[in-house]
């Protein structure tokens, strides 16, 4: 293993030997199989992707994820380290939000002359409507990212203050975890703090922070713009792990006097909203009149001290590259001590003096955006071409008010496990902070970023030590009831992935039967099967004639077939990622993982030899997901609302399958007997399911009354009209009894009720059997349009 | 001179209202020059959901709309006692720098139109009360009183172009012009009693600027004068947007239509 001789390596001293912080871990790497090894790094990779621990890219395909790569090997900090660490991470903290509190007041900082006035006038991240803001607690961030690197042993600098919106805990979370399921021993073996109770703690330190009007456990919400955020696994994860509700613009409004959120049983206020959207788009009524991820008057009950909201808006003022020059001051300042931990020298380009020596030293520098994150918009001096520093230099000269400067840091390096063994890797190191009234709590341990392009993301670790027991909390957040949003995604997941099965099945069926036929009455047979999902016309304009691949195909996963399989797949799965905090993660893992595998399996035409295997793998997955639901909800709400969509689905498409082949099942117009019924017969019991069960309780004698006597009104039957029936009922009766009352869906699945228990098979051939299907198909929908009503899915 | 005032400011929706919101700013404060005897707001068709002071130390009101309801009212009466002070308010106070009332906003933002009418003045930076003076007079010159012709989404600049404005386009050109010249200026929203009716037209606008000597003065360019006991300030914000009486949004409610009406008469006998 070789280093290069300029950095301070974390593991290795200069001459090759191992530094105390790594002797532990390197013992224990030795006696490893390096293919081992290598094989749990990619086993690694299929867990976080089965378990969507994925970010999205800015400006790529919106919805497509991506993995955080991710190392094996530990970051390593000894507990001698971390408490000076954490000494200096403290007073800075503490500064930053003495110096966000004066700002928005007298600005006395400015008045004395040590933070010039055009820093903050001109700073886009000044919010007017803050000043005079004092906000519950007085807490400003309550979050803290503070991004470290070490140049050598001792020496610590800070890189960059994340005032704002700090994230990627979650990966620090989910690493952490991942390294201790692979390799239990190594943490026996290295005397390792937990993380693993930083969601506990935030959500502590959040409701801490509770406006003087909550109760003795406030509600805490975390706000997310959606599923398409680059970072909503994070936002999912930290809620879904606090127990907070997760909430979108939409499921909120101002209620009176307070920010409520609308859950199934009504609006229902909120304490503290951990909020990961940006200012401009968290009150339409104050800030960006276009955004919808915000709550209109959000900022009027928060002035009049109605809710928290974490971070406080304006705090990004702290995180401007050219404010970070002068934390030395601001620390100073406000804490009266001299800072612990010192800055990256920093040359401020807005002075004459500065600005001469940057433009002639820009090889050598790092020159950076005062309002720039992320690493746009830079200058890395050494890696770039006279002709990118000229360019730049003229940018330089033009504003040069809009740029710092920094020194080619000799960043310290830790080794990542490559194809040759462990090598050397530059990082940083960021560790996470939660400020409340009761304190500041420093998580021990961090996110460590591997700063080559080709670099990973991992874990940092913190060694033995004494916990510093901050020990005050006593506040505890407390459980809200169900969005009406999530009741109306798990519904819908449900629905939709019943939807998918019951595909497969009619295809399963159609096939079968098409087998059987000669080519025309088999175009029959295919015609009849698109008619059943009710796409004839979507059908026609795309294809002219009726042919068993183009069928199975439009309806497995042809765009032009809006409800094809794997998009009805997709959907679930899109539903599940946006309850993501409803679910368990079994059942998450089994609809994401059913929808990898069908999307790899139908990326190219379904071809005849392979049907079978999709249709069933497709059953397969979709019996696994009910598995993991059946294994791992609680029988609560979550559960009533998911089984009502399932049964309601199962209840439409049998009644629709029913009513297309209606006519074969009419004993006046049967040929008792005869093969061609048999076949058609069994055709549709198959398309749901039904084939063996059937024959099981009829040894074997089929006829038309006794089949749709068992698909009607048979309630053993499990696809059976009746039998969802009886399902509604009792899901419904759950939430009554949860929610102490009833509604009018109730009402309307009682007259449903009512009119099958009074039916015998005889009465409904003499009313008619196709419309005794079609009256159950409008009160299964409106059974289903009352629950969405009454549950205010959406309003 | 007390002044009481009953402005009733109604919304007619096209169709029936889903959900909707109301930031008002009507609640005039006693401050420099004027002192608020009594005041009262009464809702219909809407329920108030919170108060504060904004940043601006404006007492605002947050109402919601009642579902379903297709006519709001708001409906303000109140005595206000005032003083003529000939439009001196005095020392700057409340805890926004006086750096923001320097800094343009896309509302008073000068483009060429405004600059040539800044570039007329004569008067210069040694005497700013004259130097104001003379601007207030030049935008009325140049931007003639017009009602009508621009809507409270005009920027002064359009309304320099266009020629014609209403008192928020005057006070917007005055503004945007002054700050060019480094004088920290303002928006005001309030009520004037033109002394011939007592229904009056609409509430008023017009313009503080910040001058080192005196503090904040008043302007009301579209009268030509420095207002005095016949005015009541009731929001003050960096524009129209932070001192406006009503902002609104609303869901499913079609088109609205605004009507105002407004009475302010001098109250002669004591009570």
């Amino acid at each position: 293993m070789t280093h290069s001789p300029s950095s301070f390596d974390e593991m290795l001293e200069p001459d090759g030997s191992v530094r105390p912080a790594y002797a532990g871990y390197r013992e224990w790497y030795d006696a490893q199989d390096p293919a081992a090894l290598r094989r749990k790094g990619s086993e690694a990779e299929g867990f976080f992707r089965k378990t969507g621990i994925t970010f999205n890219v800015y400006g790529d395909d919106a919805g497509e994820e991506r993995l955080i790569p991710f190392d094996m090997v530990p970051r390593i900090v000894t507990a001698r380290e971390w408490r000076r660490l954490s000494r200096g991470i403290e007073q800075r903290v503490r500064a930053l939000n003495a110096f966000l509190h004066d700002i928005y007041h007298r600005q006395e900082i400015v008045r004395a002359g040590r933070v010039p006035q055009r820093l903050i006038a001109e700073n886009a991240a000044f919010l007017p409507e803050m000043v005079g803001m004092v906000p519950p607690g007085g807490v400003f961030t309550h979050i803290v990212g503070i991004d470290l690197v070490r140049t050598g042993p001792d020496e610590f600098m800070v890189l960059e203050d994340n005032a704002r919106t700090p994230s990627g805990v979650s990966y620090m979370l989910e690493n952490r975890e991942t390294m201790m399921a692979m390799f239990p021993e190594l943490f026996t073996r290295v005397n390792v703090r937990p993380v693993q109770d930083y969601p506990r703690r935030l959500a502590k330190s959040l409701a801490a922070c509770a406006p003087a009007m909550a109760g003795e456990r406030p509600v805490v919400a975390v706000l997310t713009p959606g599923i398409y955020n680059s970072a909503y696994f994070e936002h999912a994860f930290l809620a879904d792990q606090m127990g907070a509700e997760l909430v979108e613009g939409s499921d909120l409004r101002v209620v009176d006097g307070r920010v409520a959120m609308r859950t199934t049983r009504g609006y229902e206020a909120i304490d503290v909203l951990y909020r990961r959207v940006d200012d401009e788009f968290l009150d339409p009524l104050t800030f960006n009149p276009a955004s919808v991820l915000g709550v209109p008057g959000i900022m009027d009950v928060y002035r009049a001290g109605g809710i928290t909201i974490a971070n406080a808006p304006g705090t990004g003022i702290a995180d401007d590259k050219a404010i970070y020059s002068f934390m030395p001051e601001i620390v100073e300042f406000y804490t009266g001590e001299k800072p612990i931990l010192s800055n990256v020298p920093t040359w401020r380009c807005s002075e004459a003096d500065s600005l001469g020596f940057v433009l002639d030293n820009l090889a050598d520098l790092v020159v950076k955006e005062v309002h720039g994150s992320g690493g746009y918009g830079m200058l890395i001096g050494p890696t770039s071409s006279k002709k990118e520093i000229a360019a730049f230099a003229a940018k330089l000269r033009a504003r040069p008010e809009n740029y710092i400067a920094q020194p080619t840091l000799a960043l310290s390096t830790v080794p990542i496990l490559t194809k040759a063994g462990l090598a050397p890797r530059h990082v940083d190191l960021r560790p996470f902070v939660l400020v409340s009234p009761n304190g500041i709590d420093i998580t021990p341990g961090g996110l460590t970023r591997v700063a080559l392009k080709q670099g990973s993301l991992v874990v940092n670790s913190s060694q033995g030590g004494g916990t510093k027991d901050r020990g005050c909390w006593r506040i505890d957040a407390r459980r809200s009831h169900m969005l009406g949003r999530t009741a109306n995604g798990v519904f819908w997941m449900a629905r939709y992935l019943e939807r998918a099965e019951n595909t497969a099945r009619l295809l399963d069926a159609g096939f079968r039967m098409a087998m059987t036929r000669d080519y025309l009455t088999s175009e029959a047979e295919w015609r009849s099967l698109i008619e059943t999902v009710g796409m004839t016309h979507a059908y026609e304009a795309a294809h002219s004639s009726y042919t068993g691949v183009q069928v199975w195909n439009f309806m497995l996963r042809d765009k032009a077939n809006p409800g094809n399989v794997l998009a009805m797949i997709e959907a679930a799965r899109t539903n599940a990622r946006a309850v993501r905090t409803a679910l368990t993660r079994e059942v998450w893992e089994a609809v994401n993982e059913s929808w990898m595998l069908l999307k790899e399996a139908m990326a190219r035409p379904v071809r005849e030899a392979s049907l079978g295997e999709v249709l069933s793998t497709v059953r397969r997955q979709m019996t696994l997901v009910r598995g993991a639901m059946e294994g791992s909800m609680l029988r609560n709400e979550i559960h009533n609302f998911t089984r009502l969509g399932t049964f309601i689905e199962r209840g439409d498409s049998t009644a629709r399958i029913l009513d297309v082949k209606y006519y074969v099942l009419l004993p006046s117009l049967a040929w008792v007997g005869s093969s061609l019924d048999n076949v058609q017969w069994e055709s549709v019991l198959r398309s749901v399911a039904g084939e063996r069960s059937y024959r099981w309780l009829n040894a074997g004698s089929m006829d038309a009354r006794g089949i749709a006597d068992f698909l009607l009104l048979d309630q053993r039957f499990p696809r059976s009209l009746a039998f969802c029936i009886d399902k509604l009922r009792s899901n419904l009766r759950g939430l009554a009894h949860e929610y102490g009352h009833e509604t009018s869906a109730h009402e309307k699945l009682r007259a449903l009720g009512t009119r099958f228990h009074e039916a015998t098979i005889e009465s409904v051939f003499e009313g008619g059997l196709h419309e005794f299907i079609q009256e159950y198909i409008a009160c299964n929908r409106r059974v289903a349009l009352a629950i969405e009503q009454d549950y205010r899915f959406y309003a | 001179m007390r002044l009481k005032i009953e402005h009733t400011t109604l919304y007619d929706f096209s169709q029936p209202v889903a959900h909707g919101l109301q930031r008002l700013r009507l609640t005039p404060k006693s401050t420099h020059g004027q002192h608020v005897l009594d005041w009262r707001m009464d809702l219909s068709g809407a329920r108030l959901e919170t108060e504060y002071d904004d940043h601006n130390h404006n007492r605002t009101t947050l109402v919601s709309v009642d579902a379903g309801v297709s006519r709001v009212e708001v409906r303000c009466t109140g005595t206000v006692a005032t003083a003529d002070n000939h439009g001196v308010l005095g020392p700057h106070t409340g805890l926004m720098p006086m750096w923001a009332f320097l800094a343009q906003s896309p509302l008073t933002r000068p483009g060429p139109r405004v600059r040539a009418i800044a570039a007329r003045l004569t008067e210069g930076r040694d005497s700013p009360l004259a130097m104001l003076h003379q601007l207030s007079a030049l935008v009325l010159e140049q931007v003639a009183y017009a009602p009508g012709e621009t809507q409270v989404h005009t920027s002064g600049e359009e309304a320099a172009a266009l020629g014609l404005g209403v008192c928020q386009d005057h006070a917007h050109i005055f503004i945007g012009a002054a700050r060019s010249l480094g004088v920290p200026a303002r928006y005001v929203s309030g009520y004037l009693m033109m002394d011939d009716r007592i229904e009056q037209e609409a509430g008023h606008a017009w313009a503080e600027a910040w001058l080192k000597d005196l503090g904040w003065v008043g302007f009301d360019i579209s009268n030509g004068i420095s207002p005095d006991e016949r005015y009541v300030r009731v929001a003050t914000g960096r524009d129209y947007r932070e001192a406006a009486p009503v902002t609104g949004i609303s869901w499913g409610a079609g088109d609205s239509v605004l009507q105002v009406r407004l009475a302010v008469e001098q109250q002669t006998a004591e009570q």
